[in-house]
């Protein structure tokens, strides 16, 4: 799903200090979209945050985007 | 030649008063549009501030017009005030007001989220509201934008700050609002607060409010913190911090 790939990939740009080094891919189902997100390794920090409060925060607003499409969404953070 | 200024105030009345005395016009001349007549909230969360859009006369105005740059002691500006403020903190309603770009960057920023989104109808509004930087989502998907229990607003409105703030140095804190979210969700609060309270002092025990923020969690404090039949502590930790209403 390109819209969901865009808006994770502009979420997680404007967090990290290397925004060229993000990106994004995602597999599909015809229930669920699982999106893999890659980031420089001194930016791994910034996207999941204190007690991981920004990754929460970036999987509520991919779920609530995923709506319209009727899939579940998952956001996992490549290491 | 006409142009419009756009003033806000805590009412519609002081945002005229500020717009008079800055364009140098007297009230009744004015020519203005109420674009948000404003609301109070609660302890400074769901406040919107009343704001009118002044059409300005060029020609009259002219001499009156403030140029940030080149101060001229013999011409009052925006900020009216008699002298320099000793303390920033005595009154909030002359904080300094953010700068254009950091706006600029909030409304980039929502609006990519909002097309990610894929919201209807989506209609921005944002300004800084003396407090808090203040974006107005007008949308006719504000369930899909709010999210239960406000869960989505909350995690975008976390999100947006830490990126407007990743490299420049705080200012303001900038609250995102959509169809009076904010101001719903406060009384909601409240009228939870105030039945508990009752049954806490009724049943003679403590009752366990759901988990909520640190935000809802003030609303709840403050709310009771008058009344003397009941005390409130918060318990629990991360997600699951709630507030306990004892009888007194």
């Amino acid at each position: 799903m390109d819209r969901l790939e865009d808006l994770l990939t502009f979420v997680a740009r404007s967090l990290v200090d290397e925004p060229d080094q993000v990106e994004v891919s995602s597999t599909e189902d015809d229930s669920r979209v699982d999106l893999e997100l890659r980031v420089a390794p001194d930016d791994v920090g910034k996207v999941i945050g204190r007690q991981g409060r920004t990754i929460r925060s970036i999987r509520t607003v991919m779920k609530a985007a995923s709506v319209k499409i009727g899939k579940r969404v998952n956001v996992e953070v490549a290491d | 030649m006409t142009s419009e200024r756009e003033f806000n105030a805590a009412t519609v009345e002081e945002a005229i008063v500020r717009a008079a005395a800055s364009l140098g016009t007297p009230v009744d001349e004015l020519t203005y549009e109420v674009m948000d007549s404003g609301s109070s909230g609660f302890m400074g969360i769901g406040a919107r501030d009343a704001r009118i859009m002044v059409t300005v006369n060029e020609s009259t105005n002219e001499i009156m017009d403030p140029q940030p740059e080149t101060p001229d002691p013999g011409v009052s500006d925006d900020d009216h005030e008699p002298q320099a403020p000793e303390s920033p903190e005595a009154d909030e309603e002359t904080q300094k007001t953010v700068p254009d770009e950091l706006l600029q960057e909030t409304r980039q920023y929502m609006e990519t989220v909002v097309g990610g989104l894929n919201l209807a109808d989506a209609r921005l509004d944002i300004y800084d509201a003396g407090d808090f930087v203040a974006v107005d989502v007008t949308t006719e998907e504000a369930g899909l934008f709010i999210g239960q229990k406000g869960e989505t607003i909350d995690a975008l409105q976390y999100l947006l700050n830490v990126a407007v703030y990743r490299d420049r140095p705080f200012a303001k804190r900038i609250i995102l609002d959509s169809e009076g979210y904010r101001q719903r969700r406060i009384e909601a609060l409240q009228g939870m607060a105030h039945r508990s309270a009752r049954r806490a002092v009724r049943e003679k025990r403590m009752i366990e409010l759901p988990p909520m923020n640190p935000a809802e969690r003030r609303v709840v404090h403050i709310f009771l913190k008058d009344n003397e039949r009941v005390t409130t502590a918060s318990d629990g930790a991360g997600d699951n911090r709630r507030v306990c209403i004892s009888p007194a």
